[in-house]
């Protein structure tokens, strides 16, 4: 067809219903626990992304009122008494304040100074309560003074950065794995179920191995120089030392050694590919497992040059995502009571039509970074099959880690610059006319 | 030019021979084919009067930019939307010197609505359903309004509070009749146009098989592994079964298409008497090569075939008269097979022996060795096995002394080692099979 068509001269623009695009220069902000992204509507990736933990030093401020510490420089600078906090809990905003501060600085002022002429469209997790999106949109018009506003859910905008209005959204984030049914680009609410195994339940569960085997965690900023070790010596560092009263935050440590474990996730950490659980799971007999798994195993160094061989535990420490019974780090969470990955999908397929069970099965997306460990779409692909044998079952994984991280907000990014969906957006006067209730009739 | 006059000398041609005396060739009309450009002059003169066989592409210098060109410019322009009630403006990049659009946004033509019916408190009346309450029939529409008929989020969002739970049908079935009841209570049905009644038969709503088809559904859904599995299999060996079907059935065609005789023409008195029979019979030997084939068949297929008379008669007439040319000579008027054996001397087998007189049931016209008429008695795939375990005695393939008798032996031979090898691949068998249900015996014997 495009053969056929003569070739755009490059001085000349699309005709917009080419796409269905009609930028606005709306800006899309994608709150996590983990990371905030923000950008221009229509472009491909966020242009701001910060991280979603922020350094806070009390009494420090303005009329000695509190300081914030924001965005990757500030929030790893040494300083004493600086605790690092989370905003969010679950997934959704517990401390609103800071919320707004973070969301704030990831716009202003690297996408904006004049919030009031970009229309804002957020993004939220499936399972937030009426009153938190109340509340946001309350921040939107009242703090940030933005024209036109509109909240849309998260899975809608992965399946959405893949093309699927209908489909069923695996996303692994930081604080849960959720699994979101959505059809016409609607969620079908009773199918949305969420477990809190995601990234820093694995975080957690290296710590719990570290701590029950022994192997010292170090953080970067504790390293002033190092020297090279043979494989499981101790290391040979000199390490910074800090005045008395002038040490850092327990919960800056905890953060600085939670980056330590997440490039342990990155490059060590494996998904077992199945089919069927991990063997030797609840009882490891070591050397056969370790026979079966990999002959190989891989080296991980720590800041302070102390380095290791990780043969299994590279398995073990993924395994509690899809078979909670073998999480490392019991009782919390309960391994009893959570559910894993293969759980949810069962649980969400459980409350759908079985007419749609069969187009949701057909276009899986899978997104998140927690998704991006190695052969984990290997293994949902296994579960998936394994547990609905008769159904065509189709994966979609952006091979792309920039896609498969920020999906979320790529669909909002697409959603937000069609011509079509500008009739949606939520208008500083209608929520001036209707107040905050709007969202739940509009937003939906 | 002595090149030139060797030929002529050579081929013995007389005229002229003074080479300047040819007549010049014609000149040939020259072509006017210009030289292209990317192509050099000697191989261009290669390529003859044809023209280039690939396209040449022009080495040429990228056209110049147009700088100088009018910048068209762009304008931040803000904009309404009618699909929307409160006249929210956007802003966005449009062209200037495009006409301008204001008249309608391009985009608003795709808000659109479900048009769902509404009904009056009068109406209702006739709505009533003892299953549903006036509110929770007004929820229903509500959220049918609000998600544009898309059933299945309808019941996802169903939450009405004090009501039972329903399915997805019950909500299909009962918006649907409404929708019908409606329709009918505002134009009965003798009044509506054809349109109408395509509409209203539509929305009639079969509750019970849409349950049935989704519980059906349910149970395709749920099938095991093992289900699926058997199911594969079932298919593969359908498209097998459909697969030689096809090829059997053409088999079969070719068969019923050799079978077929043409009818008999022509009534047989011609051949009744001993002259037309004689005439008849030169026919059919002449013919009989022609009808070797069909003539098999047709004997094959004598009792099935209801041959008549005329057709079955020849078939019987080649085989007495065959079997008559071996025995050497026969009258023409004799019919009857015996008859031409009488006549001659019967040889005792001695006899035979000492003057190397031979029977045979097939001559085939021309000379050849004798060797070369060892029959071959054994087929196919033994045929070669006989062969290899001849060579394994060492026993040649090729007759020394290839005379009747050993000739005979030979082939005796042939056809004995055949059947030992045949024995000998059924004993393995059995072996083999022996064995397997041994080994299955003591698998019982140790899993009891």
């Amino acid at each position: 067809m495009s053969g056929l068509q003569p070739v755009l001269p490059s001085n000349q623009a699309p005709s917009t219903f080419e796409y269905g695009g009609d930028e606005i220069s709306a800006i899309v902000l994608d709150p996590g626990t983990a990371w905030i992204r923000a950008g221009f509507a229509g472009e491909d990736t966020p242009k701001s992304v910060i991280p979603s933990d922020y350094g806070v030093l009390e009494e420090a401020g303005e009329n000695g009122g509190k300081k914030y510490f924001i965005g990757d420089n500030d929030v790893h600078s040494i300083r004493p008494g600086m605790e690092v906090k989370n905003p969010m809990s679950d997934g959704i905003v517990a401390d609103w304040e800071a919320a707004t501060i973070l969301w704030r600085e990831a716009i202003t002022p690297r996408l904006t100074t004049a919030l009031s002429e970009h229309p804002l469209l957020m993004t939220e997790p499936s399972w937030n309560p009426p009153k938190n999106r109340e509340k946001t949109i309350e921040v939107a018009f009242e703090d940030f003074d933005v024209p036109a506003f509109y909240l849309a859910k998260a899975g809608v905008c992965a399946g959405f950065a893949s093309g699927k209005s209908t489909g069923l959204v695996i996303d692994v984030g930081a604080s849960n794995i959720s699994v979101t049914p959505i059809h016409d680009g609607l969620v079908l609410r009773k199918g949305c179920v969420r477990s809190p195994l995601g990234g820093e339940f694995l975080s957690n569960q290296i710590r719990a191995y570290f701590e029950s085997a022994n192997i010292p965690l170090s953080a970067h900023y504790q390293v002033l120089s190092k020297t090279a070790v043979e494989v499981g010596k101790p290391a040979e560092a000199i390490y910074r030392t800090f005045a008395p009263g002038e040490e850092p935050t327990e919960s800056y440590k905890r953060f600085q050694e939670e980056r330590v474990l997440t490039e342990f996730k990155e490059c060590t950490a494996q998904v077992w590919v199945g089919p069927g659980p991990l063997p030797g799971n609840n009882n490891p007999p070591l050397e056969a497992a370790h026979a079966i798994l990999s002959p190989g195993g891989r080296t991980f160094e720590f800041p302070d040059g102390y380095n290791l061989v990780f043969n299994s535990e590279r398995f073990r420490i993924t395994e509690g995502i899809f078979h909670p019974p073998s999480m490392l780090t019991a009782p919390n969470p309960d391994p009893q009571t959570t559910p894993g990955l293969n759980q949810l999908i069962a649980n969400a397929m459980k409350d759908i039509d079985v007419e749609l069970r069969q187009t949701i099965l057909n276009s899986i997306v899978i997104t998140g970074a927690g998704s991006l460990l190695y052969g984990f779409t290997d293994r949902v692909n296994a579960e998936i099959a394994a547990a609905f044998p008769a159904p065509r079952v189709r994966i979609m994984a952006a091979g792309n880690s920039v896609e498969r991280r920020y999906a979320s907000w790529l669909g909002g990014s697409i959603l937000a610059s069609l011509g079509a969906f500008h009739q949606l957006w939520v208008s500083k006067k209608e929520y001036e006319e209707h107040g905050p209730n709007i969202v739940e009739k509009r937003c939906k | 030019m002595s090149g030139f006059q060797d030929v002529r000398d050579v081929m013995e041609l007389s005229g002229p021979t003074d080479a300047t005396a040819r007549i010049p060739a014609a000149k040939k009309q020259k072509t006017v084919e210009r030289r292209p450009d990317g192509i050099t002059r000697e191989l261009f003169a290669l390529l003859g009067e044809n023209p280039p066989p690939v396209a040449i592409v022009e080495s040429k210098f990228k056209e110049k930019p147009r700088w100088m060109g009018k910048v068209n410019p762009w304008v931040w322009k803000p904009f309404e939307n009618p699909a929307r009630s409160d006249g929210l403006v956007l802003h966005h990049w449009e062209r200037k010197t495009e006409p301008p659009q204001d008249l309608e946004y391009q985009f608003a033509k795709f808000n659109v609505k479900v048009d769902i019916p509404a009904y009056t408190d009068g109406e209702y009346e006739v709505l009533k359903d003892p299953d549903w309450t006036r509110e929770e029939t007004d929820y229903l529409f509500s959220l049918c309004r609000e998600y544009d008929l898309r059933f299945i989020i309808i019941w996802d969002r169903y939450e009405f509070s004090g009501g039972k739970p329903r399915t997805v049908e019950d909500i299909k079935a009962r918006y649907y009749s409404v929708c019908r009841s409606l329709m009918e209570l505002r134009t009965p049905l003798n009044q509506m146009t054809p349109e109408e009644t395509q509409i209203f038969n539509l929305l009639n709503f079969d509750k019970e098989r849409e349950t049935e088809r989704k519980n059906m559904a349910e149970v395709l859904f749920a099938r095991t592994p093992e289900q699926v599995k058997e199911e594969e299999m079932l298919l593969v060996e359908l498209a097998r079964i459909t697969k030689s079907q096809a090829k059997n059935l053409e088999e079969r065609k070719e068969l019923f298409s050799r079978l077929e005789v043409p009818a008999s023409q022509g009534s047989i008195a011609a051949y009744t008497g001993s002259q037309g029979l004689a005439h008849l019979r030169d026919m059919m030997v002449n013919g009989n090569d022609k009808n070797k084939k069909r003539k098999s068949i047709a004997m094959a297929a004598n009792s099935a075939n209801s041959a008549d008379g005329l057709q079955q008669s020849p078939a019987v007439a080649t085989s007495a008269e065959r079997s008559g040319l071996g025995g050497g000579g026969s009258g023409p008027s004799q019919k009857d097979t015996p008859q031409p054996k009488k006549q001659v001397r019967k040889l005792t087998e001695e006899e035979e022996l000492e003057f190397g007189v031979t029977y045979h049931d097939r001559l085939t016209s021309g000379v050849k060795f004798r060797s070369a008429m060892v029959a071959v008695t054994v087929k196919g795939g033994t045929a070669q096995k006989v062969q290899a375990a001849l060579a394994q005695l060492e026993i040649s393939p090729r007759l020394a002394m290839p005379t009747a008798r050993t000739v005979r032996k030979f082939e005796q031979l042939q056809a004995s080692v055949g059947v030992l090898l045949d024995a000998r691949k059924a004993n393995d068998k059995i072996d083999n099979e022996q064995r397997v249900l041994r080994a299955q015996i003591e698998v019982a014997k140790e899993d009891s």
